[in-house]
């Protein structure tokens, strides 16, 4: 089996929800975040955007 | 329209648009188009989905999971989001676009956005390759700050 298909390990969501503390609205979660801007040809779909390898 | 999702897909000379029910996968970016019936209006955020799986929290059902994929106003601001155990950093030379949007960012893994696909609208503009999807689920998994959830587009 080919690397690129090892399948992904999942997040354990019951033990990531118990480090929950706090509920927020999505207004104060993004109020001090600011947006990645894109290319035209990202937002119209014509090209994709791909997060590889870190350098 | 909530509930649906633009799925455009390119094909050399060909250029196909069609809006269908919502589908992604962990590991995809997604721009949210619309949050759920919300007067104000939000600015376009784009998010990596950390889970894809149904669940409940709070009693209320969701399908998809997410942190936000955020960019710095300045340098600044990049030292002081650098400094948060939550970001998770991203150079620039780590995302590939065309043409290249010259923005270095972060995910921030210590909100967790849940969402019913079904109460927004969105578009999958890219992924995550999976061995930085790896590494960013770690991250998450083995790091013990808190998390904050945000649950109002349920």
């Amino acid at each position: 089996m080919s690397a690129n298909l090892k399948p992904i390990k999942r997040l354990d969501m019951e033990k990531l929800k118990s480090r929950i503390t706090k509920v927020i609205s999505t207004e104060e979660a993004l109020k001090d975040v600011e947006p990645m801007e894109w290319p035209e040809e990202v937002l119209s779909g014509k090209t994709k955007v791909i997060i590889t390898r870190r350098k | 329209m909530a509930g649906r999702s633009v799925i455009r897909q390119n094909k050399s000379d060909y250029y196909k648009e069609e809006v269908k029910y919502a589908m992604c996968k962990i590991g995809d970016i997604i721009l949210i188009e619309r949050y759920k019936d919300r007067g104000r209006t939000l600015r376009r955020h784009s998010f990596v989905v950390v889970d894809d799986k149904d669940g409940e929290i709070h009693g209320l059902p969701y399908d998809m999971v997410c942190n936000v994929f955020s960019s710095f106003k300045n340098e600044e601001q990049r030292k002081r989001k650098l400094n948060y155990p939550g970001n998770f950093p991203i150079a620039n030379e780590d995302t590939h676009t065309q043409p290249d949007n010259g923005k270095s960012g972060y995910i921030k893994t210590d909100q967790l956005y849940f969402f019913n696909k079904n109460k927004i609208e969105y578009t999958v503009i890219g992924n995550i390759q999976p061995d930085i999807l790896e590494l960013v689920l770690e991250f998450i998994d083995t790091s013990d700050f808190e998390e904050e959830a945000i649950i109002d587009n349920l």
